[in-house]
């Protein structure tokens, strides 16, 4: 017992270990019922943005190009991955419908960056359900918390890919039992866009995180239809972010109390 | 009369007195002008400076520490204690009495002390006399006497016991008075300390003010000439160092740097950090100079490493080396600056620094923090400057070029005829420098008397060569016959397909595979197809000892497809440029006229045209190669038949004959009057042009210069000038240079082995390294797009911590005959066929630059280095981290780990550094019964056997996780259990999740120890601490060698 106390004394075994300086905070949901501990200050960065005169951006993304079929994912790896899907399941990295709706495009206004928003309080939860990220593609303001839940009766892990230069720290961390039980909560200290997670163990789960720092930000649905809600009135750059299509930009217009609209259609074939 | 009066104004008294007055007046001036001159010193004016700087700074800090809160403070004590005051004043015949009635105490206390202490002192004097008069009495002296003495002993003891008595009554009451009084004073007291406590610091800053104010009064008076021989702040600042010396030629002595004198900030690291010069503060504080450093300046003073007039106190006299022409032109406007001739020791431009750590650390691989110096180093290293100069650290090392022994059955004579007269045309990374159509051997220059260009000379020299060096070859070794079927793109993907088995760790492909940072350890193969065979290139590849046993290049055990395949994909690498070039055939001429130039040196002229003309044409020519080859030392970098032990044919530069002590006069500047007369700038401008010194002089082809070119560029020239002028004959005494222990030389040798075999090509070690990254790249997800962190995931191993990671046993053997370990990685550990020594040093090495033995001890380390950071931010991870490249990262790491490990030893903290090798660290015990069964659970619940195998074949999804049949042979125990708290800290970037988690408490959580796990029929009782250790005991136990558990379980 002796040596195992002296293996783990400090918190630092973890902490500086890595020796890359992020900052995120992780508490393993289930166990510890304490509340997280404190943040490092957050840094009141520019002139706080007055929240009380908002508008929303609602609009729709397209795919227009050369028609791509979807590639395939075979859960072969895992015989349970398997037993829930038995035949390949179409890839999640571009989907489209018929009609030409792209679905899992990151949209998010450029120049609110610097600025200050208050953290919600709300989690954003990513779930590992049936071998699969639900959702694919989702965004996260800075210091918000973020659950991530395996709800698979086999074990997940979850790894991630701060991009170069990030000064967000990486983490790759095991759920071997489904539920609240393993499910981690992770916070990002640094604003970050398209971090990578995925499994190790069944190479075809992936997603992307965007760590924002501010709250006008959302993902495409099925319908390729997106809407941003309670940004700041003001006029602004508008991107749409495709893990595949690469970025286009639009300016917008937000009139407090008003939607403003944005269509965006990516023309060229995915990587 | 008369002649008295003339004997008496024998000189005209008047003109006399006057040249009195006037040679007095003269002397007067001349004295008070002397005095004058010695007083107003150069030095002066910069202390006086400092001192008004001090003084400033001062204040700032005065202003900084001594806030309002502070003197709101003070006002409020200061109210306090008049108060106190008052109130006592109040209450003054009480006062009075009491202190009377102290004072009268307190003469009566003293009184009665010293009765007392006198009676003692009586008494113990009588006792000594009894016991001498009592043992005289004894062996038949005056009994008498002895009865006497007692008597008188023991009347003092009676009255020294009445005076302690009545000196203990006094005290009493003296204690009494004195606390009735200090009661009444309390108050006042009290107050009085607390001003006291609060002011501390300010009157300490203000002495200080006082102290360095050169226009207070007491300061003025201390400076006046003549008077200012007392301790005047103005005054020459010395360090004398008695274990390092001076060479004032014929005599050494001890050194005596007067350079504090004027650069007086130098030790205060955070004051004057910034400051103008001569007050900066050193820029290494913790490397140099300041009392924590490991070159105190008290012991090591400044001119071991500036050089300089150490013992001057002005600018010209110190003899300061300006940077650069401005600099140069700047000292000359504002200083009078120019060169001293009667030193020969300028001070080293801050280009040249690093030149002075050698001297005492030439047992170390690499000088930490001497990046210059080592990379200056390297460059001997890699181009093998020691094969024509004999320099000392390098003594024993392997030539560097390839040998020549079987030349002939690798390429052909047209190949080296090329390859000799430019290198470069064919492989422009080589390191083979060039001998001909250089600046005094132009191809198109005349030869002069000869008609002929000086083309055909160099070529006859290079045909004579070759003849000779093709005639010497030894005994044919048997090579393997090319199959002649391979595949070439299949051999591509061998060779450096996404990393491949590892070629492009040592060798660049510039086409195939470009790269900005391409591995230059072995020679760049883009046109090698034009050089060798396809039988040579087969047997080589399949294993290089074969034809050269002591090649560096290791065998990278592959198949005899696989060899053929890599065989044909080299085979199509082909130069047709070069091949396309020809060599011109020099006359027969050209040849006599080399013999008659070497013949005419010993005979006359008709005699060497006799001989020449009575020759044989081919042997003439064989015979001259080999006096060109002595002539041009090709046997210093590759092995020839017969020159195995020959003398390096170029000048010693270390030793007795160290060039970085050489005298300027020595050196041949021939014509060149604008270059600077140093030993550097001679030096840069040789190996830039190593011939320039021939410009515009008259020579005999057989006078000509003839070191070759190496093209460096000017930082490779810079960096070798600073390792060239590090050998220096500076006497070093042994106390002062650097003493390997044991230990430490068995990690310098590890290192050497590193470098090599270059295990960096490929593995990261002491955080440096892995360079064959960056070729396996691109390594796709299922879905076919570049997938982050993959690439990753088959990186050969990180070997930082290797030593705490792995058993020796295991090590040693995996060293020895490397088996694949992770499946699923390209790229493979060769076989280098170390001796049983050199595996041996490479094992010693891991285990003994590892810093802890356990997990307390790192944690601990861990808990230094961040303290170091504190007090040292540029070793913070934060500004490690920010560095630019890998190397300064490592370099800093190394530095910061040395002086940890030092501060952390001088606490008595212990490193594997300082334990009995081999270490093996504590075994684990047998489990049994229950602890069994749940540790058997784990394995299976935790999902372990879905990624590891628990034997060497069976294949499971992650293909990249080891065997855990191989952990117990292979791993430490205390690793292991450390590794699964943590993986991704001890190897970054590992697909090895964390499965246990830590939470704020400290407590380590398991997802197995949960409600759900029991949901789940997964449950296992404890915590993750229990887990763990299970999991851990359990890989190390006989059951699971014997009964490992299957992945079907």
């Amino acid at each position: 017992m002796d040596l195992i106390r002296q293996l783990i004394a400090p918190a630092a075994l973890i902490a500086c270990l890595g020796c890359g300086e992020g900052k995120e905070e992780t508490k393993a949901a289930s166990s510890s019922s304490g509340t997280p501990a404190a943040k490092p200050a957050d840094t009141q960065k520019a002139p706080a943005v007055d929240l009380s005169k908002t508008g929303t951006i609602k609009g729709t993304v397209k795919y227009t190009g050369p028609k791509v079929e979807p590639r395939m994912n075979k859960m072969d790896a895992d015989a349970k991955c398997k037993e829930m899907h038995p035949e390949p399941v179409p890839a999640d990295d571009f989907v489209v419908d018929a009609s030409g709706n792209l679905q899992w495009t990151f949209l998010y206004v450029k120049e609110l960056s610097g600025q200050s928003f208050p953290t919600p309080t709300e989690q954003v939860v990513l779930n590992q359900k049936g071998c699969h990220y639900e959702p694919h593609v989702l965004g996260v303001m800075v210091n918000q918390e973020l659950k991530i839940l395996n709800s698979d009766n086999l074990m997940h892990n979850i790894h991630s890919y701060p991009v170069a230069g990030s000064k967000n720290k990486g983490f790759n961390e095991a759920q071997a039992i489904p539920g609240d039980a393993t499910a981690k909560v992770k916070k990002f200290a640094y604003p970050e866009k398209a971090m990578k997670v995925k499994c190790d163990v069944h190479t075809w789960m992936g997603g992307y995180i965007h760590v924002m720092d501010h709250p006008c930000f959302a993902v495409s649905s099925t319908t390729g239809e997106f809407e941003i809600k309670g940004c700041p009135a003001g006029e602004y750059t508008l991107v749409a972010w495709h893990e595949r299509l690469g970025e286009q930009t639009q300016k917008v217009k937000v009139d407090a109390g008003a939607t403003a609209t944005a269509a965006f259609d990516f023309k060229e074939a995915p990587k | 009369m008369e002649k008295e009066k003339r004997e008496q104004y024998f000189r005209n008294v008047g003109a006399l007195n006057l040249i009195f007055l006037v040679s007095s007046i003269v002397m007067f001036i001349t004295i008070v002008w002397a005095i004058w001159a010695d007083w107003d010193r150069e030095y002066k004016k910069y202390q006086r400076e400092f001192f008004a700087l001090e003084e400033v700074k001062a204040e700032q800090q005065l202003n900084s520490t001594w806030t309002d809160e502070q003197k709101n403070a003070l006002a409020q004590l200061e109210t306090d204690l008049h108060n106190a005051q008052a109130q006592l004043a109040q209450h003054q015949t009480k006062a009075n009495e009491l202190e009377d009635a102290f004072k009268k105490e307190d003469v009566k206390y003293y009184d009665h002390q010293q009765r007392m202490n006198f009676a003692k002192a009586e008494y113990e004097s009588l006792r000594y006399d009894f016991e001498v008069a009592r043992q005289e009495g004894e062996h038949g002296g005056d009994q008498h006497h002895a009865d006497v003495m007692q008597a008188k002993m023991e009347a003092k003891l009676k009255e020294y016991t009445e005076r302690a008595e009545t000196f203990k009554t006094t005290e009493r009451v003296w204690t009494e008075a004195k606390r009735n009084l200090d009661e009444f004073r309390q108050a006042v007291t009290a107050t009085e300390k607390k001003i006291a406590a609060l002011t501390r610091d300010r009157d300490t800053i203000t002495k200080k003010i006082e102290q360095s104010d050169l226009s207070e009064p007491v300061n003025r008076v201390r400076h006046i000439p003549l008077l200012d021989f007392v301790n005047p702040l103005l005054r020459v600042r010395q360090i004398s160092v008695s274990d390092l010396y001076d060479d004032l030629n014929f005599l050494q002595v001890p050194k005596i740097d007067a350079c504090t004198t004027c650069h007086m900030g130098i030790e205060k690291a955070q004051a004057y950090a910034t400051d103008k010069q001569p007050f900066r503060a050193h820029p290494r504080p913790e490397l140099f100079v300041t009392s924590a450093s490991p070159h105190p300046m008290d012991k090591f003073g400044c001119s071991i490493c500036h050089y300089g007039g150490n013992q001057a106190t002005t600018f010209v006299g110190s003899y300061h080396s300006p940077r650069n022409d401005a600099q140069r032109e700047e000292w000359v406007k504002n200083y009078h600056w120019h060169p001293l001739h009667d030193w020969d020791y300028p001070q080293l431009t801050a280009e040249l620094y690093e030149a002075s750590c050698f001297k005492c650390h030439a047992r170390r691989v690499e000088v930490p923090g001497a990046s210059k110096l080592n990379r200056g180093k390297e460059i001997v290293e890699r181009y093998g400057c020691f094969g024509c100069h004999k320099i000392e650290a390098f003594d024993g090392y392997q030539r560097v070029g390839p040998d020549l022994y079987h030349i002939t059955q690798k390429t052909t004579e047209e190949w080296i005829l090329k390859w000799v007269k430019e290198p470069k045309s064919f492989r422009p990374t080589t390191r083979m420098p060039q001998f001909f159509n250089l600046a005094n051997t132009r191809d198109d220059k005349d030869w002069a008397g000869t008609g002929m260009k000086w083309q055909a000379r160099s070529h006859a020299e290079i045909e004579a060569m070759v003849a000779f060096l093709t005639s010497k070859v030894k005994e044919p070794i048997e090579l393997q016959k090319y199959p002649g079927s391979g595949d070439a793109a299949r051999g591509k993907q061998v060779f450096g397909g996404q990393g491949g088995v590892g070629c492009l760790a040592c060798h660049a492909m510039t086409d195939d595979f470009p790269t900005a940072t391409p591995n230059n350890h072995g020679p760049e193969l883009s046109g090698v197809g034009s050089k060798v065979n396809a039988d040579w290139l087969f047997t080589w590849v399949k294993n290089p000892r074969h034809y050269r046993p002591d090649t560096a290049m290791p065998n990278l055990r592959l198949t005899d497809e696989e060899a053929t395949d890599v065989t044909a994909y080299l085979l199509t690498k082909k130069n047709a440029e070069f091949e396309a070039a020809t060599f011109e055939r020099a006359p027969e001429k050209a040849f006599e006229q080399i013999w008659l130039d070497v013949l005419t040196d010993k005979m006359a002229r008709d005699e060497a045209e006799r001989t020449v003309a009575a020759m044989d044409r081919k042997q003439r020519k064989i015979d001259l190669g080999k006096r060109l080859v002595e002539r041009y030392g090709c046997f210093g970098c590759h092995k020839i038949d017969g020159y195995e032990a020959a003398n390096p044919i170029g000048t010693e530069l270390s030793g007795s004959q160290a060039w970085g002590s050489k005298d300027v006069e020595k050196l041949d500047f021939g014509l060149l009057h604008s270059l600077p007369h140093t030993r550097n700038a001679w030096f840069q401008q040789k190996i830039a042009d190593t011939r320039i010194f021939d410009e515009g002089r008259v020579k005999l082809p057989l006078e000509l210069l003839k070191m070759p070119k190496f093209n460096f560029t000017p930082e490779q020239i810079s960096d070798l000038a600073v390792f060239i002028q590090s050998l220096v004959v500076d006497r070093i005494v042994p106390e002062v240079a650097e003493q390997l222990t044991p230990p430490q030389q068995k990690v310098e040798a590890g290192r050497k082995l590193v470098k090599h075999y270059n295990c960096r090509g490929c593995h990261e070690v002491e955080n440096l390294g892995g360079n064959i990254r960056q070729h396996v790249v691109a390594w796709l997800d299922p879905n076919g797009n570049e997938d982050p962190g993959e690439n990753e995931k088959h990186y050969p191993p990180t070997l930082n911590g290797e030593g705490f990671k792995t058993q020796p046993e295991w090590l040693f053997g995996f060293l020895k005959a490397p088996t694949k370990l992770r499946q699923g990685i390209k790229v493979r550990m060769p076989t280098f066929a170390f001796t049983d020594e050199e595996a041996n040093t490479l094992v010693s090495y891991f285990n003994h630059q590892e810093l802890w033995q356990n997990a307390a001890d790192r944690d601990l380390w861990l808990k230094k280095v961040e303290d170091y950071g504190v007090k040292n931010p540029a070793y913070t991870v934060d500004a490690i981290d920010a560095l630019d490249t890998p190397a300064q990262k490592a370099e800093q790491l190394q530095l910061r780990d040395l002086a940890v490990k030092n501060l952390y030893r001088g606490q008595g903290g212990k490193f594997l550094f300082d334990v009995q090798w081999p270490y093996r660290g504590a075994w684990v015990d047998e489990l049994k019964g229950t602890d069994l069964a749940d540790a058997q659970r784990l394995v299976v619940n935790a999902e372990c056997l879905k990624c590891h195998p628990t034997d060497a074949h069976t294949k499971t999804t992650m293909d990249l996780a080891p065997s855990l049949s191989l952990t117990a042979q292979r791993l430490r125990p205390d690793w292991t259990l450390l590794w699964l708290h943590a993986p991704g800290a001890l190897q970054p970037g590992v697909a090895m999740p964390q499965f246990f988690t830590q939470d704020n408490n400290g407590t380590w959580f398991s997802p197995l120890a949960t409600d759900a796990a029991k949901k789940e029929g997964k449950f296992v009782a404890g915590d993750g601490e229990r887990h763990m250790r299970l999991l851990r005991d359990y890989l190390f136990s006989k059951d699971f060698q014997q009964n490992p558990p299957s992945i079907n379980n």
